[in-house]
């Protein structure tokens, strides 16, 4: 259970997808005005990346490895998250029709989001086995839900007071600016780890 | 939409000056900010990028006849994943220092959304060497851009500057001494603020008229007419 | 037809780059294979100077040594060991002559702080070791502000010094 937490906690926390690793930047800075729309897409991102790693992670192993294909990796990868993206949209369409309207609109932007194939690439080169590729997914995507809600917070502080700012700083520089302010707070998670577990 | 009279001059240019995909149409943020610690990693990340992007240009303009319209966003996506992986290659085999400096952000350049939105925006509908060359003009900007916010990063974080160049040819670059450097720049938020910083400055330079994108969200993206968000309205509103 | 002419171009589409990608593998998985060896190597004939280049692998029955070897021209061991530091995974090579004494030391992988952490990376750190043995190897001065970085390598030197007496 120990190593979960950590895989969790560095996850959410120390390893930051969005604000320390630098992955999703479009959708953190694109989709996070309003709080609903930023949850919901964190909540569609976290979603695709589970079901991408489930889907990913044994074919990678038990088919392009033994099969000596794994220089495929990242066209398989990028296909199967194009296909699953398209796939779900329809499920939910047919099936869950209120949460494609909560989500739907979401779906396509991730296809190209490189957060989600990050992830993908990211627990093999982690060497982690699926229990552990699968909670690595899940906290990531937690973490990119944290800094997404979190941010919108700020955001709106910010848009609020557009008028008090010099003309060629405002919007996107400023929009930056604050997310500097966001990743320096995260910084201080650095080493939870270390202190928590060793 | 092709037009004969193409000016083969702007093509080139238009990528490195009025539509820098970085600094004026914000495109590629993620490995803007990510890679560029160091000047020579945002070259590396920024040829590697512009080797890609020539290449998915050129086949997709080669085969915008044959590729039909449903299925055209994956067919892009495959031709850029295997331009990719080539590339990654090359880097693995003869540039091993740059492959681990770049890490997992080689790969991802399948989803730079610069690269995915020049095959959409330009290499569809136009022919073989204003593609080319767009690649090239786009890629340079690219490049630029990293270099620019590397060298800010890694003087003012580090006190060097081209440090870890030995692969570009060059011994050691410069190296001030500095006893405390301002870290802060080589970290996260150094990325964000750097990178905040040049588009300011180009906004104050060009008076404001230089920026495209006012705001981030789909109806600035490049990739946008291949996101079908955009087209029901949803994305950022 | 209409159906299938998008399901065609697709999979040839993915066909033939499937195959240039094959075809571009198989031209440099030996270039890049002999880099991988070459940066070992490299990293080896830094840590144990004077080492013949040929070395035979042991096993030192750690879980946390990733890799022990003896040089087969008798200038000492390398070893390949592996902690964690501030950021994540940290791999440290540690070379040593036939008495367990240290040749050198190189921070291989490591996460680390930029401009902290990372400069456990440099010489100035590493060569403190260079003379030292299993009881001495804690008496080095840790970079101020990266207490977690030095102590991580310091663990993995003195792992490589079990690692020496496991397999001596």
């Amino acid at each position: 259970m120990k190593e979960f937490a950590i895989i969790l906690i560095s996850a959410v926390l120390v390893n930051n997808y969005v604000l320390s690793k630098f992955l999703g930047i479009c959708p953190f800075l694109g989709v996070s005005k309003k709080l609903d729309s930023a949850f919901g897409m964190s909540v569609a991102v976290t979603f695709v990346m589970a079901l991408a790693t489930a889907a990913t992670w044994p074919i990678y192993m038990y088919i392009l490895v033994p099969k000596d294909l794994s220089y495929l990796q990242t066209i398989v990868f990028i296909l199967i998250i194009a296909a699953l993206v398209q796939f779900i949209e329809i499920a939910l369409k047919k099936y869950i029709p209120s949460l494609h309207a909560a989500l739907g609109i979401y779906l396509p932007l991730i296809t190209t989001n490189c957060a989600v194939l990050g992830v993908t690439i990211l627990n093999l080169d982690e060497g982690y086995n699926f229990v552990e590729s699968m909670v690595n997914s899940i906290g990531s995507g937690l973490g990119f839900m944290l800094a997404m809600v979190l941010f919108s917070g700020v955001r709106s502080r910010v848009d609020a007071s557009t008028d008090k700012i010099p003309k060629a700083y405002q919007g996107i520089p400023i929009t930056l600016t604050a997310a500097a302010i966001c990743s320096v707070s995260f910084m201080g998670f650095t080493g939870i780890v270390d202190g928590l577990f060793h | 939409m092709s037009n004969p009279k193409t000016n083969y001059l702007k093509v080139l240019t238009n990528g490195i000056l009025k539509e820098n995909p970085t600094l004026v149409l914000i495109l590629g943020t993620c490995p803007t900010l990510a890679v560029t610690t160091m000047a020579v990693n945002g070259i590396g990340m920024g040829v590697a990028a512009m080797a890609v992007l020539i290449g998915s240009n050129i086949v997709i303009s080669l085969l915008k006849k044959i590729i039909p319209d449903s299925v055209r966003i994956p067919c892009y996506i495959v031709v850029i994943a295997a331009f990719v992986t080539i590339v990654q290659f090359l880097v693995k085999a003869y540039v091993p220092v740059l492959d681990s400096a770049l890490g997992v952000y080689l790969p991802l350049i399948v989803v730079n959304c610069i690269i995915l939105g020049r095959a959409e925006m330009f290499a569809n509908k136009n022919n073989v060497v204003a593609s080319a060359l767009d690649g090239v003009g786009m890629g340079i900007g690219f490049t630029i851009a990293l270099f620019c916010m590397g060298t800010i990063r890694e003087l003012a974080g580090n006190g060097t500057w081209m440090s870890g160049a030995a692969w570009l040819g060059i011994a050691n670059g410069i190296n001030l001494h500095w006893d405390s450097p301002i870290i802060v720049f080589l970290l996260a938020p150094g990325g964000f603020l750097v990178f905040g910083f040049l588009i300011a400055a180009v906004n104050y330079l060009t008076k404001g008229k230089a920026i495209k994108k006012k705001e981030f969200g789909c109806a600035g993206c490049l990739a946008a007419s291949a996101c079908s968000a955009a087209q029901k309205g949803g994305c950022n509103e | 037809m209409k159906l299938a002419k998008p399901i065609i171009v697709l999979t040839l589409i993915c066909l033939i780059s499937s195959a240039l990608l094959g075809l571009t593998y198989e031209k440099t998985k030996d270039i890049i294979a002999a880099a991988e060896l070459q940066a070992t190597n490299d990293a080896m004939a830094e840590v144990l100077p004077g080492s013949s280049g040929d070395f035979e692998q042991l096993d030192a029955g750690m879980e946390n040594v990733l890799m022990a070897a003896k040089d087969n021209g008798g200038a000492g061991y390398v070893f390949q060991v592996e902690d964690s530091g501030y950021g994540g995974a940290y791999v440290v090579m540690v070379g040593m002559d036939n008495e367990g004494t240290i040749t050198g030391a190189k921070l291989l992988e490591h996460n680390e702080t930029p401009g902290l952490g990372a400069k456990t990376e440099g010489a100035d750190f590493t060569s403190q070791f260079i003379g030292k043995n299993q009881s001495s190897a804690a008496d080095v001065d840790m970079i101020t502000g990266a207490t977690i970085s030095s102590s991580a390598f310091i663990r993995c030197v003195e792992a490589a010094c079990e690692a020496f007496n496991a397999v001596q």
